[in-house]
């Protein structure tokens, strides 16, 4: 699971990429020729978007999110664990939540159809007038629920007592 | 409960769970979820995701991997090394002169990022060997650093102030030209503080050789020529900021392709290496973003509760005196700079004291930059201060007490740069005016 989750923020990073060359097209674009373009902007927001939240899942992986570790790092190795449990705990509270509440949300702005049975998503309303929003949205879930998977395979792990792995860092 | 009660098991609740040592982005996304939960049932998580949703559309959110991009691709291409080498032929004579080229390459540093982390860690590597090197007084070469490496935030661009913009919604380009000379005036005292202590006690920062000085004018030339581009770069993303040529995520986004550019100039540029800058990009996102959304969460939730009406309320009620209120904003920043990060105290504080802010008659944009100023402060202040962490990461041998200890002289200088702008509005002021006209 990690290495598929790590191969999504890598794949997600070069988003990043893209938009750097769109901004600049779109910057060309308008000065250059006079004609801006309508859907740079809504690409960028759009890839932005998916980095940022498949983001957290990785560096879940990687053991990157920030915790105050100097009240800790002086405690018995139980407590650590103890206190590493709670932590996950928290994690699976707030992203359960966030996935729970973010199916409802996506469900409703991507599978909408019309009385004919045409699919009607929730649309940006810009000249462009893409279904945007829906896919943020279902991004929101995907990257939640992925976030939430490697939080809870952590619980059990720290539940079953197995020390954490060494945090899987790409090279 | 009533929502003073609640108020209480809020702080309570994140206190202990932050000194557990549970990740920051999970503190206050639990608590809001547990809140939205108890107070709303099942339909209140619904607030949660949306405002999550809403939040990562802001299309100004992209400007921040786009800046981090930009600096990260700087750094690998060695500019930094480059710069410091060039500035240090010219002002290694001085007393103290290596410690004056430090402050002097940290701002010009902090144009190109707009962290602290990178920088810090850059001048750990580059500066702090030299300037150890030549006998520096060990404390007051850390000091240089970790102060000079935070002057990345307060010289534009800066990620918090991208995010305080976004949370008060005022103008991020007038943010970042009020910034500007503050953020100077720090680094302006930094320098005379250094060339006052080497200047009394010459032990502390002995010159350069002159035969370490002496290098040949087209060696000079060649070393200027190669950071031309780069500062070329980082100065025409501002201006285009500033101009309104581009908004700030495009200009951003031009900074990184141009940084890409001199890189390739100076044939620093490869795949790997990009692969390596974006990936270092989403870490940073991954970090700070998911910090915000749990935050932000627990605001929206807080604020549907009556909460942060409640807490206006006891706020406005400390007293009739304006200053008065704002001095105790200034101290909750200082107090909780002591143990969260900018981003927490943020989005923690700033629903609450903006709106109480504006009512007193203050302007935002100050504002802004007293909050900018507060987070110099909290970088350095022990225990939590992460540029002492950053250094300690660049420079394992030194201890962490030696650290922490040469914070305090230039502590010292950022609570007195902090009374300046708050006794003179018009010294962060009065440039934005300049530029945009108007109040």
């Amino acid at each position: 699971m990690d290495r598929i989750i790590l191969a999504l923020g890598r794949l997600a990073s070069w988003g990043f990429a893209i938009i750097i060359l769109m901004m600049v097209y779109e910057v060309v674009a308008r000065y250059g020729f006079g004609a801006p373009t309508i859907w740079a902007h809504e690409i960028a927001g759009l890839l932005g978007a998916i980095a940022f939240l498949l983001a957290g899942a990785y560096c879940m992986v990687e053991d990157g999110h920030m915790r105050i570790t100097a009240f800790v790092d002086g405690m018995r190795a139980g407590t650590q664990r103890l206190f590493r449990i709670v932590g996950y705990v928290c994690g699976a509270i707030y992203l359960g939540g966030l996935a729970f509440s973010a199916f409802q949300i996506a469900n409703r702005a991507a599978f909408r159809f019309m009385d004919d049975g045409t699919w009607f998503p929730e649309r940006s309303g810009t000249s462009w007038n893409t279904p945007l929003p829906a896919y943020v949205k279902v991004a929101l879930f995907v990257g939640a629920a992925l976030f939430l998977l490697v939080v809870l395979r952590a619980l059990y792990r720290a539940l079953r007592g197995q020390d954490d792995d060494p945090p899987v860092r790409l090279p | 409960m009533d929502i003073a009660t609640i108020s209480l098991l809020i702080v309570i609740a994140m206190t202990v769970l932050l000194i557990m040592g549970v990740p920051v982005a999970f503190v206050s996304g639990s608590i809001a979820v547990v809140l939205a939960v108890s107070q709303f049932g099942l339909g209140g998580l619904f607030l949660i995701s949306s405002r999550t949703a809403e939040f990562v559309q802001s299309f100004t959110l992209i400007a921040v991997p786009m800046f981090v991009i930009m600096a990260a691709i700087m750094e690998r291409s060695g500019v930094a090394a480059d710069l410091y080498r060039a500035f240090h032929v010219l002002a290694g004579g001085l007393r103290g002169g290596l410690g004056v080229v430090t402050t002097f390459v940290a701002v010009i540093l902090g144009a190109t990022t707009g962290i602290i982390g990178g920088e810090i860690v850059l001048l750990g590597l580059i500066a702090l060997p030299q300037m150890l090197r030549l006998g520096y007084d060990k404390r007051l070469a850390i000091g240089t650093i970790t102060a000079g490496g935070s002057l990345g935030t307060m010289i534009p661009p800066s990620i918090i102030l991208i995010f305080y913009g976004l949370t008060a919604e005022v103008s991020i380009s007038h943010l970042f030209l009020a910034t500007l000379m503050p953020g100077l005036m720090l680094a302006g005292f930094y320098i005379a503080y250094i060339l006052i202590r080497c200047g009394l006690n010459p032990a502390m920062g002995p010159p350069l050789t002159t035969e370490e000085r002496d290098m040949p004018l087209s060696e000079k030339l060649k070393l200027f020529g190669g950071v031309a581009l780069p500062m070329l770069v980082a100065g025409g993303v501002l201006i285009s900021i500033y101009a309104g040529f581009a908004s700030i995520t495009e200009s951003a986004a031009l900074g990184a392709f141009g940084a890409a550019v001199a890189a390739w100039a100076r044939g620093k540029f490869s795949l790997a290496m990009m692969s390596d800058v974006l990936i270092q990009a989403l870490r940073t996102c991954g970090m700070v973003f998911w910090l915000v959304f749990g935050t932000n969460a627990l605001i929206g939730v807080y604020n549907l509760m009556g909460g942060i009406d409640f807490a206006r309320e006891v706020l406005g009620g400390v007293s009739d005196e304006p200053a008065v209120i704002l001095a105790v904003m200034i101290g909750v920043f200082i107090l909780l700079g002591f143990f969260i990060d900018w981003i927490g105290i943020l989005f923690l504080t700033m629903p609450i004291f903006l709106p109480t802010l504006t009512s007193l008659g203050y302007d935002p944009i100050w504002f802004g930059i007293v909050f900018n100023l507060s987070m110099q402060i909290a970088y350095l202040t022990p225990p939590f201060g992460p540029a002492c962490f950053y250094l300690k990461g660049a420079a394992p041998d030194m201890d962490l007490q030696d650290i922490f200890a040469a914070q305090w002289p230039f502590i010292g200088l950022q609570v007195l740069g902090l009374l300046v702008v708050v006794l003179w509005p018009d010294m962060s002021l009065w440039l934005p005016r300049l530029v945009y006209g108007g109040g």
